[in-house]
This record gives C-alpha cells, structure tokens and sequence, in this order.
C-alpha cells in the first residue's frame, strides 16, 4: 500500500476526562472495504465520526486522498454517510431524499430524475420513487439512505451499524447487497459494526477496536487465525484459555501436562496463557494411543451443526470448551460424566502472556 | 526533552453554516441581553436606590419590612396563591381523570369546554364574577353577607382562570399511563382505591407537582384579576402598580417586584428539578391504558363534568349579557352602547392595537423560538455559548410579567439609554410580551427538535446541503405542528396579558385588557365587560381560523405521517 487513501495518524479523542480513542493509527487503501469491529464503548463509532467531521479529534491528523482533512468540516469532506437509524427526512418522498444533494449541486432536472432512477435500480428499490419513508420497510429504508449516500459519488462511503436495525433473514441479504453494490463502484467503504459475523462476511480487513485502542487490523483470517492480542483471540469466536508455563523449546505445562507448541519467542519458566479454539480440540477415548489430556465431560450442548463438549481437565480442573462435528454415522456424543481425553495438535495453539 | 512537543494548534475550518450559527448565537446575546437581562438587571439595582438614584443599599428593604400595610400583602398574596393551588388541582385533576380515564359520554365535548376559558382574559372572569356576585349581584345572597370584593373574589376569578391549564398538564400526566401495570394489579386481585393510590398517583405526581406549580406561580404573581375584584384586598402584584403609577416610588416597586420575584424564581428552580427527574418514566414498550366502562363511575363523572361546565358556561355568558343589557340590574334591554366606549382614552383603537400586537408577537415569537431552538439543539460547535442560550432562554419562566414590565419601564426611561425612543411603542409591548413568553415556546421548538432525528444535520452536510435550505426544507415542515401550536399560544396570551404592558402603552398604544381595567377603574363595568368580549371574539374567530388554516397545512407538511398508519 504504497499511496493509501485514508490514512488516520495518531489521533485521539477525548470527552473530559474519559478517553474515547487513543492514538489510533493505520492506513486505508482505495477501493477497500474495511470493518471497524469492537464491543461497544471501544471508540469503532467515534473514529468514524472523526473521519466525517461530525467530531473533532483532540489530537492526531486524517488524510484522504493525499489531503489533509484534519480540521475541515464535514461539507468540505468528500464522503457518503449512512446512519442506523437511517435518517431519512420523512416528509420527503424516496426520490426527494436520494435527491436531496443532487438539487443542491445544480444539476438539471431530467439529470437529477435519471440519477435518481439508477441509484433506486442499483439497490433494487426500482419504481418505489413516490413512496413516503414511512411506508417501506426498514430493509427498503435503508436502501434508500444507501442510494441517498452514494448520490453525489462521495470517494468515500461512511456506514454506522447500518444493519443493526434489522431482523436477522434481512440482514443476511443486505449484507451481500451491500457488498455487491459496493464492489461494483469500487468506492473506498468503512461500516462501523459489533458483529464479528457481519465483519467476517463483508470486510476485505477488519480494524478490531477495544477501549480506544486499535487491537489488531488484518483480513479475516489473519484476526481469526492468528489474533495478536487476548481481546482479539477472546473477542473474535470462542476461545478456550489455559493457564501454563513455558517447559522447553517445543512444550509448555499445564498443571501436570505437557501441550506441545512453538516457544522460540519464550523464554524458560514464562507464565503464558495458551489459547486454543474448541473447533481444534479432539475428544478421544481415554487410554487411546497418542497424547491426551485426561478431562471428564460436564455438559454437552447442540449447536445445529455440532456438539459442544464442557469438559474439565482432570488435573487442575481448568474448564475447555470443544466442538465436535456430528459425524454421518451419527456416533451419539460422550454423555456427561464421561471420562475422556482431549487432544490439542501443536500448530493450533497460540500464547500470550500471563499477567504480573 | 524535545520529544515533548506542544500541544498542536486545532485549526478548526468553519464553513458558512459554522459562521451563521455563530452569527445568530451572538445575536441572541444581543436580543435577550435587552429584552431581558438589563431590564431586570436595572429593576434590581433600583431597588438600592433612593427616589433621586443615589445608592442606599437595603435601606428600602428595611423601610418596605418595617410597613406592616406592606407586609400584610405578602401574607395575603401567599393566602390566595396556595388557596387557589388547593381548589384547582382538585377540581381540575377529577376533570382530567374523567377525561382520560372514564368510559363517560361526550369526552370531546368536555375537552373543547374546558378549554374555552383560554379564549378569555382573566380579568373578564373577575368582571363576570361581580356580576354574578357583586354588590348588584345575582346570587350575591349566596355568599351570606361575604364580600366577592376580596379574597373570596381573588380565589375564585383565579381558580376559573388557571383551571384550563391545569386540566391540559394534568391530562397528559394521566395520559401517559401503562396498561400493563393496571392488567397486573388487577391480576393480583388489587381493589380499585389501592390501584390508584400505588399505580395512578405515582405516575402523575411530577404532573401534580408542575400543576400545583404552576397555579401557585400565576395567581401570586397575576395583576388583572386582583386589581378588578380584590377590593381592598392587597397583594403584591398590585402593591407594585400602586407604588409605580399611583406615587410615582420607582424604588420601592422594585423592592416589591424583588419581593414577588424570589418565591417565583424558588418556584421555577423545584419546577426544573422536578421536570428533570421525570425523564423516562414511560418505557418506549408500555401500552396505553384503555379504560372500561364503569356504569356508576362513568355517570359519576359526567355529572361532574356537566357541573363545571355550566360553571364555565355561567361566567362566559354572563360577561356577555352584561355587555348588552342598557342597566344591569334594573333595565334588562338589549343595547349595543356600552362598546361605543365613550370613557376618555379608551376606544376600539385599544381593540385594534390589541390585535396588532397579537399578530406581531407571535409572529415574531414563533420565528424567534424556533430559531434558537434549533441552535440550542442542532449544530456541532460552540457548545458552551449555545448551553448559554438555553439557561437565558429558561430565565423568563421565572420572572412574574409585572416585574418584567417595571423592569422595561426602567430600562428605556434611563436617560443614558439610546433606546429611549421605545417608550409608548407597540414595538417595546410586543417585545416585552415576546420575552415575557419565551420560556415556554422555546421549550416547545426544543420539544419538537428532539424528535427528530439527529443526524439529519449530519447528513445534509455529508451531502453538501446547507443548514438553510435544509431548516426550510425538512426541519419547518416536519415541526409544522409544535409552530403552529406555538403561533396560537402567544396569540391567544398577548391578547388576554395585562401585566407586562400595564407599565409600557402609551397614549396611541393601550391594548383592549388595559382598557378593561380603565373601564372598571371608572365604574363603568358594562363598558369594561364590552371591551373583554371583544378579546373573547377576536380569540374565538382566530382560534377558529387557526384551527381551519392548520388542518389545511398540516394536510400538506404531514401527509407523510397519515401513509405511516395506513400501511
């Protein structure tokens, strides 16, 4: 990313006392489609804000397109902005609104119409111009507020949780339309969300916030697979963390139990914690050959497509959380109270360190 | 350490809507800083003055505490104030339970009569009353040799007049109920009398608190009504006019006016707490109570109701027939004399006057409340000075309209003030009056703003509209409803208002309620009733007219919101 088309430096924000977003940094490429993921409270909003004008960072610059926009207000900035609550000016009909800032730039009636026309067409909202907000649904609403957004071609376009208003089927369907629209234009996309699913589906890279900090930015399967930090691990899927000690080169101990991982970055003796996904546990019989960690199973739970087992490791008592596929032959999973052993393969296995 | 470096220099770019704003922030300054806070800022400093301006500190405070005549108006004013507090959140909470939560007959009909009283001024009540009760009266035989010159008088005019308020505050408490917890009480077998003791009464206690605030604030401080039918009676408010106009003592009005103005500012401080606790008191999930028919209950009420309405009624028609019979009581023939106000100074000019105040102020009112409405509530920057012009725009609230008066009076008559070519100006009288009400219509817009959504603002500038076209375009026809309530409000109370103007008409402006007190100061009371129907006519005719236009601009700007039910 030699030339980035946002580029945020250092910026934070502060609200009195309390610190909204501390020195955040990282770059944007043109035409990417990036997810600002985090519980809430973490900053994801009020980063987008900044990046609109609608909030003036404390410190810290933005630059867009080679610009920097630090300081302008948000009608000096070149962007496209969708809200949760989509924000449609109810007493204006469908066409109005997506209008609304094509009017204002002085374009010729007809002009204005056949804009108007393709950006309904684009999502799907064809014939509906008339329509009073009010009668569409909340999906067809926020389409809308997307053809409003995308009206003047901003550079870039701005989406706060735009579908966290919705019910889950719709959801689901505008999130491929979003992306599909979006890749069509090819127009830089930032979408504030707390749903990691809707961050995993649409993102082509993901800024995970937490507390004002950026925690890691990467593709999906780089936060997936290789979270940098314990929030990110904990945040994104489920994570299963065991308390440990570095033992040697190629293991660390868990209670009595050795679990084999890569410690060239450890030192002998390091406290860790040794996160490890339940997708990436085995349950196997105890007393079957290979390494096992002896654990008694205390609550089975089906989830759909597969079981998750609550075990306890047998020495220590630390809980794990494993999922195991339903198998074709339907091999009834181990009841609770079953003693078993849990396999953990060497490569699956992450640490970080333990705190004091 | 040079890796310290400064804190960088926020180059904050404004764009033209950033400047307007400021622009109109800081002509607001200027706006309230000479419609109210030198007027009253004046008021008080003369207070510390003798007749000639030289400062005495508290010297009239002592003079005023050391007048047992004085004093005694302070006891008596409190006495009518918390007296009529008592009987009208009474009789108007039973009327807005019957209202709101009775399966009576003719619910609608109650409604428009019991606001209908808005229409007339208080003063007309009180002339009614003296008709009714006075030394010619009717029924004067009922008060058992009492006089309605008095407190009796006070109490009553004042009771018909903050009545309709009270019932329109307490009608929302009420309205603003949760079904649900009516369904559970009743599910837990909970008899009728327990329900409204734990369920009902909680849910409009800020609601009774605010009434009684309210009555308890307009009667202490209220000129009209006491100056027509309190007789010898004195209270503040016309203690103040008898030491302005009567003996020309500007110093010791204003150490009444300071006297009235404290429990009116302590009353406005528990009325902001109080509204403040209210917040969120009905979840966005209750469900609106419905209420069931009740055979007893229901006819109870409609009995009551029935009851003050014929009151209601009685006063309105009374003011009326003695505006068009030749010599109550003695010659009882139609005439149309007594509006040829043949009394010196006192004419239908007053009545004309009257209605072009009216018109200008809220007019101008309206324009003026919406706007600073919207810079309270709306833009991003310059937050403290827009916190600023929200508290001054809550202080008038707090000031009783006579003060208010003395306070301009004072202002404009200082020799030093350029703005001296004000005094007697219809001008002065719609901006005093326009100030007076400020408080209320401003809350109103910011009522109305807050239910939009708040990144209109956001997204109009994302799409490069200005704040200009956007206010006209979304913002005024969205809030079409709470400006058209707004315009009607400061119709209805600038024709009606005596207090503010009493001290600032001049000889070709005195309004229509002026003429009132004229008419009755000279004992010609038919006369004086005449002049209080034209008010009440002029009210009806553009409360009606309003009602007509507003249906038809609501039809234009609401459309939207009929589609949202239908579909």
């Amino acid at each position: 990313m030699d030339q980035p088309y946002i580029e945020v430096r250092g910026v934070s924000k502060r609200f009195g006392t309390f610190s909204a977003l501390k020195e955040v940094s990282f770059r944007i490429a043109r035409g990417e489609f990036v997810c600002f993921l985090g519980p809430s409270g973490c900053g994801k909003t009020t980063l987008l804000r900044c990046i609109a004008g609608l909030e003036l960072q404390s410190e810290g610059s933005i630059i867009q397109g080679g610009v920097d926009i630090s300081w302008l207000p948000p009608s000096q900035r070149d962007f496209g902005i969708v809200f949760q609550s989509y924000a449609l000016f109810p007493n204006l009909s469908v066409a109005e609104n997506v209008g609304f800032g094509l009017v204002n730039a002085g374009e010729k009636a007809a002009a204005i119409r056949a804009r108007v026309t393709e950006l309904l067409e684009l999502v799907g909202l064809g014939g509906q111009e008339d329509k009073y907000p009010a009668q569409l649904s909340g999906g067809q609403q926020q389409r809308v507020a997307l053809a409003r957004a995308l009206a003047p071609s901003p550079g870039l376009l701005l989406l706060d949780e735009p579908l966290s208003a919705l019910d889950a089927k719709v959801r689901a369907r505008l999130r491929r339309e979003i992306r599909e629209v979006q890749t069509r234009l090819g127009v830089t996309t930032i979408m504030v969300t707390h749903d990691q699913e809707e961050a995993q589906t649409m993102a082509d890279r993901i800024v995970v916030m937490n507390e004002g900090r950026v925690e890691q930015v990467g593709t999906p399967a780089q936060v997936y697979d290789e979270p940098s930090t314990p929030f990110v691990a904990d945040f994104i899927g489920v994570m299963n963390f065991l308390e440990a000690r570095v033992d040697g080169p190629d293991s660390v101990r868990v209670g009595a139990n050795a679990i084999a991982a890569d410690t060239r970055a450890w030192t002998r003796g390091a406290q860790v914690n040794c996160a490890v996904r339940p997708e990436d546990i085995s349950v196997i019989e105890r007393g079957s050959p290979g390494e096992g960690l002896p654990a008694t199973v205390t609550e089975a739970e089906s989830l759909g497509a597969f079981v998750r087992l609550y075990l306890r490791l047998d020495d220590g008592g630390a809980e794990l959380r494993a999922d195991v596929q339903k198998t074709a032959a339907g091999r009834p999973h181990p009841p609770a109270g079953q003693a078993v052993a849990v396999h953990i393969p060497p490569g699956r296995v992450r640490l970080y360190p333990r705190g004091g | 350490m040079s890796a310290v470096a400064l804190p960088a220099l926020r180059r904050v770019v404004r764009d033209r809507d950033d400047w307007l704003v400021l622009g109109l922030i800081l002509a607001f300054g200027v706006f309230f800083l000479v419609a109210l806070v030198l007027p009253v800022g004046i008021m008080l400093s003369r207070s510390l003055q003798d007749t000639a301006g030289n400062f005495v500190g508290l010297a009239n405070y002592r003079t005023y505490f050391a007048t047992p005549a004085l004093l005694q108006s302070i006891a008596n004013s409190f006495f009518v104030a918390a007296l009529s507090t008592l009987i009208v959140v009474v009789l108007a909470f039973i009327y807005a339970y019957a209202l709101t939560r009775s399966h009576m007959p003719f619910r609608t009909f109650f409604k428009v009569i019991a606001f209908v009283p808005l229409l007339m001024p208080g003063l007309l009540k009180a002339i009614a009353l003296v008709y009714w009760f006075g030394n010619q009266g009717v029924l004067k035989s009922a008060l058992f040799g009492a006089s309605i010159y008095g407190p009796i008088g006070i109490v009553s005019a004042s009771v018909l007049w903050t009545f309709p308020h009270a019932v329109m505050i307490l009608s929302t408490a009420l309205l603003m109920s949760d079904a649900r917890l009516y369904e559970s009480a009743e599910a837990l077998k909970t008899s009728r009398l327990r329900t409204f003791r734990l369920v009902t009464l909680p849910a409009v206690r800020y609601g009774l608190i605010s009434t009684a605030i309210f009555v308890f604030i307009q009667v202490l401080t209220d000129f009209g009504i006491p100056k027509v039918i309190g007789g010898g009676y004195n209270v503040l408010a016309t203690d103040i006019y008898k030491e302005v106009v009567g003996q020309q003592n500007f110093a010791m009005g204003a150490v009444v006016s300071v006297v009235l103005l404290i429990p009116a500012v302590a009353a406005f401080i528990i009325d902001r707490i109080v509204t403040g606790r209210q917040v969120a008191q009905l979840s966005a999930r209750a469900v609106p109570y419905a209420p069931k028919p009740s055979p007893a209950f229901d006819r109870a009420m409609l009995i009551y109701c029935s009851v003050i309405t014929v009151l209601t009624l009685a006063v309105i028609g009374m003011a009326q027939f003695a505006a068009v019979v030749k010599f109550w009581p003695y010659n009882l023939q139609f005439t149309l004399a007594h509006y040829s106000f043949d009394v010196e100074g006192v004419g239908w000019d007053n009545f004309g006057n009257s209605l072009i105040l009216a018109f200008s102020v809220a007019t101008l009112g309206c324009v003026l409340s919406f706007v600073s409405a919207y810079l309270v509530e709306k833009p991003r920057h310059d937050q403290k000075a827009r916190q600023v012009l929200h508290m001054v725009a809550l202080i008038p609230m707090a000031i009783p309209g006579l003060v208010l008066g003395l306070g301009y009076l004072l202002f404009v008559n200082s020799p030093s003030n350029p703005l001296g070519f004000l005094y007697g100006t219809l001008a002065l009288l719609a901006l005093s009056t326009v100030s007076h009400y400020y408080t209320v219509i401003h809350l109103t817009a910011i009522t109305a703003l807050k239910q939009m959504d708040r990144e209109f603002e956001s997204v109009a500038a994302s799409l490069k509209v200005s704040l200009v076209k956007s206010f006209f375009r979304v913002t005024v026809p969205v809030c079409a409803p709470a400006i058209l309530d707004i315009w009607i409000y400061l119709f209805l109370n600038s024709m009606t208002t005596v207090s503010a103007a009493i001290f600032l008409y001049g000889i070709h402006t005195k309004l229509a309620s002026i003429a009132v007190i004229h008419l009755d100061e000279a004992g010609r009371l038919a006369s004086a009733a005449a002049m209080g129907m034209l008010i009440v006519y002029a009210c009806v005719v553009v409360r009606l007219v309003h009602v007509f236009v507003s249906s038809r601009v609501l039809l234009r700007t609401q459309r939207w919101r009929a589609t949202a039910s239908a579909s």
